[in-house]
């Protein structure tokens, strides 16, 4: 049985100037679940998302919340955290100061903001810095202090906007362990990011955006059936070949090249690897071989070139 | 979370961010060492020497001089045989003068040093001239006096007329205005620093997901307005201070009796928190607008005050009780600075100072919502400025 939705978003169309940052945009959110707002940038995620917060209004569509219940236009400053992409907080400021006025400004009470903040500089090991100031901490501690910043309060929905941006791999996985702990505790994530591999592992569903429209919509597992390629066959040659040899076999969608004799092949939807194989083989000798279901990330630039290239391609799956 | 409480809560937050207790006292520890520096130092080098000035006076039967008590001149006749030691002891600075009546009329006085009291000696010896020609004249010192009375003219200022300023009053309007303006263009500069700058520090967008832009400008504009008042209030201590001190060591500074009025501290006080609210919507509106402030020509706003001020300083001052004084005294942009200065120059009517309050409240209350509106659309432009045409729209559409 699926979650009631939280929030629904529908046909939002948002203008400025001559261009449509956001077209005809719909999708929902399940209530508990960790959804993926994914995009090349330009895409419109960030409008789509100020939308949702209410900080600009669509110029047509709607955006509807039901959080406990309730149906809103936006969500009260206690149900909503927000870590917008473009961040910063007070840097000349104690940043316990600043994570107790941001738990304030968001609705808690003052003992319980100072004993939240207690709480989550212990957990990212940032306790002893409490009384710091924040442009004395380092990248990746500013960014945990964010992102705390956000959270604090235990929103009912979190947009977290490239959470990932700028940390180390072990910072990626800390944040991605937060995020899971957010989601168990009930915690509903709209996640915006450009780190394919760490969507795909946390992602219940994703939202692929491109010129402000919808590329790609589903579960991770929906998203990758309905790409235009779903198998990715990599053969390495005796001998250096050019590419465009290979471009008449039917069954190749895209060839890219990663080493002088390694060369990854796209295969089109449906098509048999077997009648692929004969038709390489038959231009070239094979050395070796292996085959591999194609990542988000190669569905993404599949997609977004695809529907780059041709203005029609809408929906294209 | 109730609206009002989250403005209180971003009121104190930048109230508490720009002022710092310690700062408040630092600038009365300055003001009070200025004024004993000042004060005293006058006190000090204006005292008397008190040391005894010993003249001797030879043909002192001449003129013969009195000098009254607390006086440090000390006259010593003297033989006319004893002149040459006399001239020696005042080289060898053994005394301090040789004073030689030649008649009643001239004197010649040989010292070793400037002589400092020599007007007080002259005077002196102007009595005891007097004194001598009375006696010769043969008349009485009380025909003398009523001789010599001046003629005295009695002044009275017509009540309906244009009383004169004295000039007490217009410095005390002076430094009225001037800690008004100062305290104004400072609280701008922190106005612009906390919304510009959290713009520039992108703090603002996470901000807004929290509150609407509504309180979040109208809790920058108390919380900043209430730091620049405080430090308003750090001010007029200073320069009390620094009166109190004129007192102590000297004569004093003559302070205008209408400012030491309980309702004029009031007033003025109230004036001063209006006219810091009213500048901060309107700058709140503008620094929402500006994106880097090391570049943007808005910047240079900040000192738009200054001219309505010093108009309003220069007219008050030649009379304050023009028509035109009047029309800028309940005007919002023109009123905090020429009502506070008519109330200290002039009899101020009631209706006036209510009407000065009332326009001034409306103003304020509708540049708040025009600030929250050029806010919301403007904080949220990063790299390009909105055009005034844009602004205007803006404010057409709030």
């Amino acid at each position: 049985m699926t979650n009631p939705n939280l929030l629904e978003v529908s046909s939002i169309t948002k203008r400025f100037e001559k261009d449509n940052a956001v077209d005809e945009l719909s999708f929902h959110i399940q209530k508990g679940e960790i959804f993926a707002l994914l995009g090349p940038n330009g895409a419109g995620k960030t409008t789509t998302v100020r939308m949702m917060l209410n900080i600009i209004r669509p110029d047509s569509g709607s955006i509807r919340y039901c959080i406990d219940g309730i149906h809103n236009a936006a969500p009260s400053s206690n149900e909503l955290g927000y870590l917008p992409e473009d961040r910063g907080l007070y840097r000349e400021i104690p940043i316990e100061q600043t994570l107790n006025y941001m738990g304030i400004l968001h609705g808690m009470r003052k003992d319980d903001a100072t004993n939240a903040t207690t709480h989550w500089l212990e957990k990212v090991g940032l306790k002893d810095r409490a009384k710091d100031k924040l442009e004395t901490l380092s990248k990746g501690n500013q960014q945990k202090i964010q992102f705390i910043s956000a959270i604090l309060h235990r929103p009912a929905f979190a947009i977290l906007d490239e959470p990932f941006s700028g940390l180390d791999p072990i910072n990626q996985e800390f944040f991605i362990d937060i995020i899971r702990e957010l989601q168990s505790q009930g915690t509903t994530v709209l996640l915006c990011a450009h780190q394919m591999n760490l969507v795909e592992r946390l992602a219940d569903r994703v939202l692929l955006m491109n010129r402000g429209k919808e590329v790609l919509q589903g579960t991770i597992a929906q998203v990758k059936d309905r790409a235009r390629s779903t198998h990715k066959v990599v053969i390495t040659l005796d001998e250096t070949a050019d590419i465009s040899l290979f471009r008449d076999i039917p069954a190749v969608l895209d060839i890219e090249r990663q080493t002088d004799r390694t060369l990854a092949f796209h295969l089109k939807k449906g098509e048999s690897i077997n009648q692929f194989l004969a038709a390489v083989s038959a231009k070239v000798s094979i050395s070796a071989i292996h085959s591999e279901q194609i990542s988000l990330h190669e569905v993404f630039v599949q997609s977004v070139k695809a529907d780059s290239q041709d203005p029609s391609a809408e929906g294209v799956i | 979370m109730n609206k009002y409480r989250i403005v209180f809560e971003i009121t104190k937050w930048e109230f508490f961010r720009w002022f710092k207790l310690k700062d408040q006292i630092l600038t009365l520890l300055i003001s009070l060492g200025i004024s004993s520096v000042v004060w005293g130092g006058i006190a000090l080098l204006g005292r008397p020497d008190r040391e005894p000035v010993h003249v001797f006076v030879l043909n002192e039967q001449l003129l013969p001089v009195a000098i009254p008590e607390g006086s440090r001149l000390v006259l010593h006749p003297a033989p006319a045989d004893s002149e040459q030691t006399l001239r020696q002891a005042v080289g060898l600075r053994q005394i301090d003068g040789l004073l030689t009546l030649k008649s009643t009329d001239a004197a010649e006085l040989l010292v070793y040093r400037l002589p400092l009291w020599k007007s007080e000696l002259e005077q002196y010896l102007t009595q005891a001239r007097i004194q001598t020609r009375i006696r010769l004249l043969n008349i009485s010192p009380d025909q003398f006096s009523d001789a010599f009375r001046s003629f005295s003219i009695n002044v009275i200022f017509d009540e309906n007329a244009h009383k004169p300023l004295s000039l007490a009053e217009k410095i005390a309007a002076g430094i009225v205005i001037t800690l008004m303006l100062v305290s104004v263009i400072l609280s701008l500069a922190y106005q612009f620093a906390a919304i510009t700058g959290e713009k520039q520090l992108r703090v603002t967008e996470q901000i807004i997901s929290a509150v609407s832009p509504q309180q979040w400008i109208d809790g920058k504009i108390l919380g900043v307005s209430a730091y620049a008042f405080a430090s308003l209030i750090t001010y007029v201590i200073s320069i009390l201070i620094f009166v109190l001190f004129s007192g102590l060591f000297g004569p004093g500074l003559e302070i205008p009796v209408e400012i030491t009025q309980p309702y004029i501290i009031i007033l003025l006080a109230f004036l001063g928190l209006c006219g810091l609210l009213f500048w901060n919507t309107f700058f709140a509106a503008i620094a929402a607008t500006i994106n880097d402030p090391n570049t943007s020509a808005r910047g240079s706003l900040i000192f738009l005050p200054v001219v309505p001020t010093v108009i309003v300083v220069l007219l008050a001052s030649k009379n304050p009780d023009t028509i035109l004084m009047q029309v800028l005294s309940v005007f919002p942009v023109t009123s905090p600075a020429a009502l506070a200065s008519r109330l200290v120059l002039t009899e101020v009517p009631a209706w006036e100072i209510v009407a000065a309050f009332i326009l001034l409240g409306i103003s304020i209350w509708f540049m708040r919502i025009v600030a929250g509106k050029i806010f919301h659309l403007g904080v949220l432009m990063y790299g390009k400025e909105p055009s005034f045409k844009e602004i205007l729209r803006w404010i057409r559409e709030a």
